[in-house]
């Protein structure tokens, strides 16, 4: 039925009234920014959809989720897929040379000043542009060559190369395809996805939304740190030089420069949380057109585990995928400083384990180390509701959040939270400053990477039964008034209704 | 190619001249072994059993090793290129494990195709006698076994047991068929070839299973480098073509000599040009000794820097090196075989009083010197590029040659006897004028070349075609 499905929306593609542009999600990966998607579709049901879907060229993607039936069209853009294009043409030296001061912004200044200047050019020969020009040229080569000259004279070569490389492909491969025809755009990130959205404007001119989880700059600019490219051993060394430095520096000026871009096409910059406005405002975001939708939760679903079961023992539960930006090590080392003063005290760690191997691995060699394996257990990816009765305490220690749908899940059901200050923690468990009456607080904010305040926060709601109760009931009515499914989807009916009337 | 530097540097290093006179001999065996290995027993074998074999046994012997020769060269170099290619990135990725399954597979590829049209061709087409045919047909066997085998060497460093080998086997062989040729005429004569041959190939078996004692199995992705390098299999084909073409024409010149067999061949041209083969071997194998050596280290010295993330400044000037190494190498070729091929030339009528030929093939023989000459420039060119991998440009030198080959030897076949051996010269000298245009060009531009134009940094992007992706859904 979905084959049948499918090709009825292929042949029907350019009437659809939004088009929705993801960015290594929906709907070929699972996660949160998917489930988002997959929800928005099907409640607002009485629009239709189109999906553009980017994704890193390596693997033959399938889809994740069952396509609602009011999506009408779906094109998935590889990155850095380029089409061949011509070989040779009259004009393969303008053309280069035309891309050139923009892809030096790009690596180093301000990009989205150049943007129109690039976007008409693709636009005007787009018939004969691809990797044979682009990327394959000797002209193409030469660009690279006096890029590196003029950015980088005595830099690593082979690095500079693949930088403006995979970044210069990137963005062909976002200006070079058609996009499909919609009344509205409406980009679920910066990036990619927000370059493609700055494209749709000016092609289309039609109404631009963003809807920003979390922080993409915020985003890459931890990926950047923790990955390997950049951080050889011996940029540790004595001779501290501009190198590697820059290098890291290209790519997060071009995730800057993305990120202007799209806020500059947006009409609607819509975030999850009040504390990611400032990041978007020091990036270029015009505060008028900001507003907040939290995502919601189905309410209902999980306040029924209100009943904790009687006689377990303390339990604390860190709900989340096991991966380091979660810092599953933090909370570990946390239960060890709780058990000192609450000896019967027990932890679940409940996510899925596969998505880092290495780093579960390593977690699990930290518990035995700690000789906590009677105490401390792995659940894997299992139903949150099972276990929520069992739960006193929910514990998160990430390093960098959104907004996580598990504070208001265990939340609804009464279980308070400790959580690190990141993305929408705080305003999640202290409320907005501008709650009106104020509810409370929910738990417990904690600095980053301390699992001593993290102990003593989880010691203290613990065996403070006050406290606790105060906690949770706070939590709970917060959920209940803010953070409600239907809030969340009425407000983006309304968000469309404007746009596109009823 | 670039597993037999190592050792013949270390022969070098011994910084005598005996070590470098046997590193040389060792290269020229790599080199050209099957070749001399022909030439040399033929030259003796007819020397010698000139007096006691009827005339037309001694042709139906040549005649049989000429087609055997040639044919078994142009059927095997498919297989042969793509096994070279395929071991060669194997010994890249350090897993010889899968050395004697690649033998195995490779010999059965090629003997499966061109062992039947050998069969097919000697049973039905000539008029041999039934032993003959079988002799024959082993002969075509033994040498396609004996081409494919030899790649293996240059992946092994047991250079001295190859070199052994090709000596003890041209003996076995050219007293053998001396002895046998009295008694038993052509089909003697082949026979004892046939076990001379035999003994290089189960020599040759020996040395690489002893190098490699790994279990057979069936090599990972072997057959599917014949789709995925069709280009370097096809330039097999028209280069060793290439170079045979203009004496399977000339066997359809009106001096052609028509066998006892139905066989045509022209002795004339033939013998001229084999002769004039010859004169090339020992610069051929100090130049691959050259290439092997000193650009090889030049060459990696680039790669090097790359890796280690020089700048562009640095690797610029490694590319410059490369550059003039070539331009050396070149030009040290140039000024030895050519004054080599000159004297050659010149001395022509001594050679030939000594060697008892036809003052006829003179001029055949001066023109094969010099196409000669032009054919090696030619082959180096194409080893410098295939060490930059750029199948493109191989393969179109590769076709320029066979056409060019081709085209001026059938006009040179039709203006006469005075005009025989022009077309070869003239194709080899506007082959090599064509590509030496095109290793400039491309030399000149390497690291364009490398980091664009070749597979090796080009991004590991593996996108979905638009059929698989609706076959998803």
């Amino acid at each position: 039925m979905r084959a049948v499905m499918g090709k009825q929306k292929m042949n029907n593609p350019h009437e659809a009234d939004i088009c929705l542009i993801a960015e290594g999600s929906y709907p070929y990966i699972e996660g949160g920014v998917s489930t988002w998607t997959h929800d928005l579709i099907k409640e607002q049901k009485e629009r239709s959809f189109t999906i553009v879907s980017l994704m890193p060229p390596t693997e033959v993607p399938k889809y994740r989720y069952t396509l609602p039936d009011n999506v009408v069209g779906i094109k998935t853009l590889f990155l850095q897929h380029l089409p061949k294009g011509k070989r040779a043409f009259g004009k393969n030296k303008y053309l280069i040379e035309m891309i050139e001061e923009p892809l030096n912004q790009y690596l180093t200044g301000d990009f989205y000043k150049e943007f129109d200047r690039v976007h008409d050019v693709f636009a005007a020969y787009r018939h004969v542009l691809g990797r044979h020009i682009l990327v394959e040229s000797k002209e193409a080569w030469n660009m690279i060559v006096r890029l590196y000259k003029a950015i980088q004279p005595d830099g690593p070569f082979l690095d500079f190369f693949w930088s403006v490389m995979v970044m210069s492909r990137a963005i062909y491969s976002i200006l070079l395809p058609s996009l499909p025809r919609a009344r509205l755009y409406h980009s679920l990130s910066t990036g990619y996805s927000g370059m493609l959205l700055a494209r749709a404007k000016k092609e289309m001119q039609a109404p631009c939304l963003l809807t920003e989880h979390g922080l993409y700059t915020t985003e890459r600019r931890i990926e950047i740190a923790v990955s390997d490219w950049f951080g050889h051993p011996e940029s540790l060394n004595l001779s501290f030089d501009y190198r590697k430095h820059t290098l890291r520096d290209f790519w997060l000026n071009a995730f800057v420069n993305a990120a202007r871009l799209c806020y500059q096409a947006a009409d609607e910059i819509i975030t999850l949380f009040e504390g990611n406005k400032e990041a978007q405002i020091r990036h270029g975001a015009d505060p008028r057109k900001m507003q907040v939708i939290p995502n919601g939760i189905d309410f209902e679903k999980y306040v029924q585990f209100t009943k904790k079961e009687e006689g377990h023992p303390p339990t604390v539960a860190l709900i989340g995928r096991i991966v380091p930006i979660k810092d599953i090590k933090t909370f570990i080392r946390s239960v060890v400083l709780l058990k000192k003063r609450l000896p019967n005290v027990r932890a679940f760690i409940i996510g899925p384990t596969d998505e880092q191997p290495e780093y579960y691995e390593e977690c699990r060699t930290l518990v035995e180390h700690l000789k906590l394996e009677e105490d401390c257990f792995f659940l894997g990816k299992v139903s949150l509701t099972q276990y929520l009765p069992n739960i006193d305490l929910n514990i998160l220690t990430s390093l960098s959040e959104s907004q996580p749908l598990v504070i208001l899940e265990a939340g609804a059901a009464g279980v308070p939270a400790v959580t690190t200050k990141v993305g929408s923690c705080p305003e999640l468990i202290e409320g907005r400053q501008d709650e009106m009456p104020p509810l409370g607080r929910g738990g417990i904010v904690v600095p980053l990477s301390n699992p001593r305040s993290v102990a003593d926060a989880a010691f203290r709601l613990l065996t403070n039964p006050n406290l606790y109760a105060a906690c949770s009931h706070s939590l709970k009515s917060r959920v209940e008034t803010y953070y409600r499914k239907e809030l969340q989807h009425n407000a983006y009916r309304n968000l469309y209704t404007k746009y596109l009337g009823d | 190619m670039a597993g037999i530097g190592f050792v013949l540097r270390k022969l070098a290093s011994r910084d005598d001249y005996l070590g470098i006179t046997r590193a040389f001999i060792h290269a020229s065996v790599v080199s050209s072994g099957p070749w001399i290995m022909t030439v040399i027993s033929l030259g003796l074998i007819y020397f010698f059993t000139e007096k006691i074999v009827v005339f037309e046994q001694a042709i139906t012997f040549r005649t049989i090793m000429i087609y055997n020769f040639s044919f078994s060269l142009v059927l095997a170099s498919p297989v042969y290129m793509i096994t070279t290619r395929y071991v060669s990135d194997q010994i890249y990725l350090k897993d010889v494990h899968t050395i004697p399954g690649v033998m195995i597979c490779s010999l059965a590829t090629a003997l499966l195709y061109s062992l039947p049209l050998a069969g097919i061709f000697y049973f039905t087409k000539s008029s041999l006698p039934l032993f003959l045919s079988i002799q024959a047909v082993l002969n075509y066997l033994l040498l396609s076994i004996l081409w494919i085998s030899m790649l293996f060497f240059s992946a092994i460093k047991n250079y001295q047991s190859l070199t052994l080998a090709f000596f003890l086997g041209i003996l076995i062989a050219t007293l053998a068929s001396i002895f046998l040729a009295f008694p038993f005429g052509a089909s003697g004569m082949l026979f004892g070839f046939n076990v001379g041959c035999a003994f290089i190939v189960f020599a040759l078996f020996g040395v690489i299973l002893a190098e490699y004692p790994y279990r057979f199995r069936i090599p990972p992705n072997f057959f599917s480098y014949f789709r995925r390098f069709k280009d370097l299999a096809i330039a097999g084909i028209f280069y060793n073509g290439g170079i045979w073409i203009d004496k399977w024409l000339m066997w359809f010149a009106p001096n052609a000599d028509i066998s006892p067999l139905g066989l045509p061949t022209n002795t004339t041209y033939d013998t001229a040009m084999f002769v004039a083969f010859l004169t090339i071997i020992p610069v051929m194998a100090l130049f691959i000794f050259s290439i092997e050596t000193n650009f090889f280290e030049t060459y990696l010295s680039y790669f090097h820097s790359l890796q280690q993330n020089a700048s562009y400044r640095l690797l610029e000037e490694k590319e410059k090196k490369i550059f003039n190494k070539i331009l050396e190498n070149g030009r040290n070729f140039i000024i030895l075989q050519g004054s080599l091929s000159l004297t050659f030339i010149l001395i022509a009528p001594s050679i030939f009083e000594l060697l008892s030929m036809s003052y006829l093939q003179l001029g055949i023989f001066r023109l094969g010197v010099l196409g000669a000459f032009f054919n090696m420039l030619v082959l180096f060119i194409l080893v410098f590029l295939s060490y930059f991998d750029s199948r493109e440009n191989y393969l179109r030198i590769s076709f320029i040659l066979f056409a060019s080959n081709f085209i001026f030897t059938w006009i040179s076949r039709d203006l006469g006897f005075v005009f025989y051996g022009y077309g070869y010269f003239f194709a080899m000298a506007c082959t090599f004028l064509i590509s030496a245009f095109i290793l400039i060009n491309y030399t000149n531009s390497l690291s364009f070349q490398i980091f664009i134009t070749n597979n090796v940094y080009r991004l590991p992007v593996r996108v979905p075609t638009k059929k698989t992706l609706k076959k998803l859904k």
